[in-house]
């Protein structure tokens, strides 16, 4: 518990450094948060067991491409929508389960952002404009888990320490012409976090498992496709996904 | 809870194999045939890839120079390139901190005017002081017996000999109520010789008559309002009413075919304690050789023959000089007049749009009844040399850099911003500001309804708009060509504006005075100029030609300039 504490501190601090100084979350203070999750993660708790999970969804994406697409579309007559660019993940995580509903896991994987702007009137052709970057996240999580017949649910929290691994791809799309870049963004920028939570129903298959969710999170990152900000922007993602996971204990365990 | 399994899974293939779900490749719109446009948000070396599809398209990449000269401090060493083909690196437009020796008599001109006032030793202080003004009473001129020996605006010396042979008025004008007079000199050995008496008066009759909003004084001070005034600066001359014209060979190179047409020189608006050569009179001057070219009307002069119409052209172009010079400086109390391209480019604007009214093609190049974008092939007006060179700066400040080829610029964008941001109330909130640098030009351009106003933006917006100015449904703030002509009305008058298509024109090499076969501006390709690029200025590369399916680029962006997708 006294490590949970320790948790409520570095929040208080995330919380402090965001109303106060009204600036992105501090680094160090995330970094030492997110590895504090995961050491708390990893520790022998209990049963443990592996999974894998893939989850697609919609993404949203606030920052300077967005400004930057929003006033070249208007400056072109063009109404603006704010839209959701198709995004996914693909995770493998341990789980550290003990009797009673507390688990504890940490994953990595690939996470996969994105945002979108729709052009449209005008006399100009119609226009989708997508962003997207490709992250590599560690993920520790803390989640409940209750027992419903053969099967159980629960709830997750989660934080996110990642790294745009991919280039920054845009994506200008009109109904006959395609139009994409690949863009680099400065080492210094390429860490995000994030936070997230997920419902989850999950149920037995011999000695797997297999989880289904419904999952959101929301990020803050200073990698943009804009050229001379620093601003940071928002990311969020929600989306449904399955996780396959292997206790080779559940058997004895069962679920209740 | 089985059938969900499978069922959660085929959603998710679905959304992760559907191309066209990932991309969001919209069904059409309104013109889903138009041009492709878009911005790219970053600098650095990026892939951009195109891919058209089965239909052959053209691929451009425009890329536009900040103005903002500090920019470029840190972009030297970047290099602006594409798939290794090095483009024009942006570099600073040169500032000498003294005005350059070697500079024509019309450069040194256009210098004096640009801070004439400040240089005088006006400021607030003398102006503060000088009340109740220095109006005075006109003098009578007579035609035909009055002389004067005009200081030659290079040689500081009166060696303009000349004659006064029409006096108009006075004309009450209805810019100020107060009479106008114009009074025409010819040089001495122009008179009889090349200069006639009818040459004269047509002149007259264009400039200033009798009625209201029939002549290039009243059309042009409509929009401007008037050229001089009562002025409580006790180093400008008093206003009489008076507006002078001299005809004579500027400059003495006997050229009928080209040369300075023109000049306002403000140091004439001076007393001689301020500056000794000056000619004490609201004057310009008008070259007699071109003016007296009847080449084009098989040896007999007639008003209607390509140079009178030039001279006429220019009447309104040295008329907008003196009015901008006393507006700017005086009246909307700047101390100075503004940058040489802006009132360069305000010069043609006024042309541009005085151009019908005139019976002129004006720097448009096309004949005045029309008002579609005219013929194909046109060799005529300003275009033909920025089509040539078109990758050249719009602002450049330096009246000793300022060249026959930035006038070309200077009216392509000029016309655009007319042509967008409110016509001839464009013109005037560009004269009569108190801003004398790109911010007059910014104001104004807001003023007129643009939303991203800003100089840079501008520039950007106008490429597109020289690329797309072939189509008539471009939309509002990229508009060059309407297929007919664009009206805007100032204090009861209205003002038309003609559609401009850059493709008609064919470029013209001022060099070896050759034109392109080529009609459009000009792209750079691998073969194009490698020289830099400078502040405030827009280079077209030509990607890919009639050109089908997917192709990648490498392109390489320093900071400052940003790169603009045209696919059509």
């Amino acid at each position: 518990m006294n490590e949970v504490s320790v948790e409520a501190l570095y929040c208080d601090d995330i919380i402090k450094n965001i109303k106060i100084e009204g600036r992105p979350m501090k680094r160090v203070g995330l970094v030492r948060f997110v590895f504090a999750m995961t050491l708390l993660a990893a520790a022998p708790l209990g049963a443990v067991e592996f999974g894998v999970s893939l989850s697609g969804g919609v993404g949203f994406w606030n920052g300077e491409w967005n400004k930057s697409v929003q006033t070249f579309s208007e400056d072109f007559s063009q109404s603006v929508t704010p839209s959701l660019c198709p995004v996914g993940s693909l995770f493998l995580d341990a789980t550290f389960r003990q009797k009673g509903p507390l688990l504890l896991s940490v994953a990595l994987g690939a996470g996969f952002w994105g945002g979108r702007v729709i052009s449209s009137g005008g006399t100009a052709p119609d226009r989708v404009s997508s962003v997207a970057g490709i992250g590599l996240d560690l993920v520790p999580t803390v989640g409940l888990r209750f027992p419903a017949g053969k099967a159980e649910f629960g709830a997750d929290l989660r934080v996110g320490l990642g790294l745009l691994v991919s280039p920054l791809w845009t994506i200008d799309a009109w109904p006959t012409v395609t139009g994409s870049a690949a863009y680099q963004p400065q080492l210094v920028d390429l860490g995000y976090f994030y936070a997230g939570s997920s419902l989850v129903y999950g149920f037995p298959l011999g000695d797997y498992a297999l989880n289904v969710f419904i999952s959101g999170d929301v990020g803050i990152a200073s990698f943009d496709a804009s050229s001379g900000t620093k601003d940071p922007i928002m990311l969020m993602r929600a989306g449904i996904g399955a996780r396959l996971s292997y206790d080779s204990s559940r058997k004895k365990r069962a679920y209740r | 809870m089985k059938r969900l399994i499978p069922l959660t899974l085929a959603v998710i293939t679905a959304f992760l194999s559907s191309c066209s779900f990932f991309l969001g490749t919209p069904s059409g719109g309104a013109n889903a045939d138009g041009p492709a446009v878009t911005r790219v948000p970053y600098s650095g070396n990026f892939t951009y890839d195109v891919d058209t599809g089965s239909t052959a398209r053209d691929v451009f990449f425009v890329f536009s120079a900040s103005a903002d000269k500090t920019s470029y401090e840190q972009a030297t060493v970047a290099s602006l390139s594409v798939d290794g083909l090095r483009l024009p690196v942006p570099t600073a437009p040169k500032m000498p901190k003294e005005f350059g020796a070697n500079a024509t008599a019309a450069q040194k001109i256009a210098d004096f005017n640009r801070t004439a006032l400040s240089k005088s030793g006006a400021g607030l202080g003398i102006r503060a002081l000088a009340f109740p003004g220095n109006v005075t009473s006109p003098r009578a001129y007579i035609a035909g017996s009055d002389t004067n020996d005009f200081y030659h605006p290079d040689t500081y010396i009166p060696n303009y000999d000349a004659t006064c042979r029409k006096v108009v008025g006075p004309i009450t004008v209805a810019s100020d109520s107060t009479p106008r007079t114009l009074i025409i000199w010819v040089s001495n050995v122009e008179w009889g010789t090349r200069i006639t008496q009818p040459m004269v008066d047509a002149l007259a009759d264009r400039f200033l008559k009798t009625g209201d909003d029939n002549d290039i004084y009243d059309w042009l001070t409509k929009i401007l309002g008037p050229e001089w005034g009562t002025t409580s600066y006790t180093n400008l001359i008093p206003h009489t009413g008076d507006v002078h014209i001299l005809l004579t060979d500027i400059e003495g190179d006997a050229s009928p075919n080209g040369g300075v047409v023109g000049f306002f020189y403000a140091v004439n608006n001076f007393t001689p304690g301020t500056y000794s050569d000056t000619n004490q009179k609201i004057m310009f001057v008008i070259d007699s050789y071109m003016y007296a070219n009847d080449t084009s009307n098989a040896g007999s002069w007639s008003a209607d023959g390509f140079w009178p119409k030039e001279i006429f052209s220019t009447l309104a172009h040295e008329f907008q000089h003196m009015i901008h010079f006393y507006q700017k400086a005086v009246v909307a109390g700047a101390g100075d007049s503004a940058d040489v391209w802006i009132d360069e480019m305000c010069a043609q604007m006024a042309e541009d749009l005085l151009a019908d009214k005139m019976g002129v093609p004006g720097p448009r190049g096309v004949d005045y009844t029309i008002g579609s974008s005219g013929p194909a092939n046109n060799t005529e007006g300003r275009i033909p040399i920025y089509n040539q060179y078109s990758y050249l700066p719009l602002a450049v400040t330096d009246s000793g850099s300022f060249g026959l080829l930035d006038y070309s610029t200077a009216y392509a964008f000029g016309a655009w911003v007319a042509r967008n941001y409110g016509g001839a109330a464009f013109l005037k909130n560009v004269v009569c500001s108190a801003y004398m640098d790109k911010e007059a030009v910014e104001k104004a351009a807001a003023a007129g309804g643009a939303t991203l106003a800003d100089l840079d933006s501008l520039i950007q917006r106008w490429a597109v708009s020289v690329m797309g100015s072939d189509r008539a449904d471009m939309p509002v703030g990229y508009v060059y060509n309407t297929g007919d002509w664009k009206t805007s009305t100032v204090n009861g008058s209205t003002y038309k504006l003609g559609s401009i298509d850059f493709h008609k024109y064919l470029p013209y090499d001022a060099y070896s005075g050759t034109y392109g076969q080529t009609p459009g501006p000009m792209y750079l390709t691998s073969s194009g100029p490698t020289s830099n690029l400078s502040a405030s200025s827009n280079v077209y590369y030509a990607a890919a030609r009639s050109f089908a399916g997917k192709k990648s680029f490498e392109v390489s962006l320093p900071v400052g300039v940003t790169m603009t997708v045209v696919v059509r």
